[in-house]
């Protein structure tokens, strides 16, 4: 017991790394799937197959290879570009390799939710004489956002499970550290210290969907009000 | 630097990718197999708020669905073999744990996962058939067993059968770190094949392509199973 708690204190500090992993690729996943949503609600044809085969292929890919492609594959397509670099980054790898699997998983959830917005709050927000810019980014975009927020924090659970195989690539997250401890006593203390990493995922876990339960249970009240009021 | 891709070795990574397809295949039934019923059983439960029994399966949903996959492999993977070695013993059983198929490891690690996964489906499907339809259902004469058999079943089946197709899929994506446990699936055979020549970027656009086929055909296995269990839906 004492030696569980000498190792979370260890892996406190590793705890930032997990999560600076998981919002980055969170964040910047969230933009990406917006542009690809877009393209597959508005784009032109080639652009439409592009943004679905773009969904398909990361959809069916398993997180892991996603991981070992970016890991491998980046030098080398960099080097194509006439880009030398001798090795990838661990941490910057997995943020790439998360946010492609954020950007394919998230475009299909905030497409979702811009079509399940009553069309007839576009046309109304327009004929108010709203610019149809305007029409959507104060109209159309708030809602879908409330709509799609659930599904959005059980992206962000997901992507916090992901960030989990950074440690296949060499990053030293929470389960890196882990990793690094075991070997250091040499497998025999394998069961506490995973034990303790066990809990500690759980607990985020745990926290994270708290606090998304509460967003949504604010906004979903706000967003309440927006449509009764509409 | 310059980087060839290694296309013989490739198709040779390739078939031997293709030989882990049965091992990946396996974990998935398997943990679907253990998975669906538990998960239907834990879902009623809670449904029901069977006292305690109810609370502690709300704790092990949390903690299935609350932990990584990778997580738990190497957290049973290191907890598992001693406490079995320790029941052999007690038990007095001419049997050595070194001679058990780590792949039972994954079916067990899955078949939680995937317990607790489809215990969340089979809650808001069950809850999503009106209460009204297993009424019905009795007052015209059925038992309650049938009226839930034949009644409810149905209904909650076709209402869940997206969330349970999606959720198998990425479980099918999932079942790709099992090669930490030395389990010879479709990752593990191509990244064998790769180690011997350090050739790991061919093996993981390999992996890549085989898992595409599996799911992409898997997917539209799915989408025929679905399209035969909405006609339950009520409309």
């Amino acid at each position: 017991m004492e030696y569980m708690l000498s190792v979370f204190v260890k892996l406190l500090p590793r705890i930032p790394v997990t999560l600076m992993l998981t919002g980055f690729s969170f964040a910047l996943g969230f933009v990406f799937a917006a542009g690809i949503a877009f393209l597959k609600l508005r784009g032109n044809l080639p652009l439409r197959i592009l943004a679905g085969a773009f969904i398909t292929i990361i959809r069916c890919t398993p997180p892991v290879i996603l991981f070992f492609l970016v890991f491998f594959g980046l030098p080398v397509l960099l080097s194509v570009f006439g880009v030398a670099v001798k090795s990838t980054d661990s941490n910057l790898s997995a943020v790439i390799a998360m946010t492609l699997m954020a950007s394919g998983i998230m475009a299909e959830m905030l497409r979702a939710a811009f079509l399940s917005v009553d069309g007839g709050q576009y046309e109304a927000a327009v004929s108010v004489g709203l610019t149809p810019c305007a029409a959507l980014l104060s109209v159309v975009f708030p809602q879908a956002f409330f709509i799609a927020l659930p599904n959005l924090g059980n992206m962000i659970i997901a992507l916090l499970h992901e960030s989990s195989l950074a440690y296949l690539i060499g990053a030293i997250d929470v389960v890196g550290r882990a990793a690094i401890l075991t070997s250091n006593s040499y497998g025999l203390k394998a069961a506490s210290i995973y034990t303790v990493v066990t809990l500690i995922y759980w607990g985020l876990t745990v926290l994270l969907s708290w606090i998304v339960d509460v967003l949504v249970l604010r906004t979903g009240r706000a967003n309440t009000l927006v449509t009764a009021g509409s | 630097m310059s980087f060839q891709f290694d296309f013989p070795f490739a198709r040779r990574a390739f078939a031997e990718a293709l030989l882990g397809i049965p091992v990946t295949l396996s974990v998935v039934l398997a943990a679907f197999l253990a998975g669906f019923p538990l998960g239907f059983l834990i879902a009623r439960c809670r449904l029901r708020r069977t006292p305690v029994i109810s609370q502690i399966l709300t704790v092990y949903v949390s903690f299935a669905r609350g932990t990584p996959v990778v997580v738990k492999i190497l957290l049973f993977y290191s907890l598992l073999p001693p406490a079995l070695e320790h029941a052999i013993r007690v038990l007095g059983l001419n049997f050595s744990i070194y001679d058990l198929n780590p792949i039972v490891y994954a079916f067990i690690i899955f078949g939680i996962t995937s317990s607790a996964t489809y215990s969340e489906i089979w809650r808001s499907a069950l809850n999503g058939v009106d209460s009204g339809q297993y009424e019905a259902a009795v007052s015209v004469g059925l038992t309650p067993f049938q009226a839930y058999l034949e009644v409810v079943l149905p209904q909650a089946l076709a209402i869940g059968a997206p969330a349970f197709c999606s959720s198998t899929l990425s479980m099918l994506k999932g079942t790709s770190v099992v090669f930490l446990m030395a389990i010879l699936d479709i990752t593990g055979r191509a990244r064998l094949a790769a180690a011997m020549g350090y050739k790991y970027l061919e093996a993981y656009v390999v992996i890549f392509l085989v898992y595409l086929t599996v799911c992409g055909i898997l997917e539209q296995v799915f989408k025929l199973l679905e399209q035969r269990l909405v006609r339950f839906r009520a409309s």
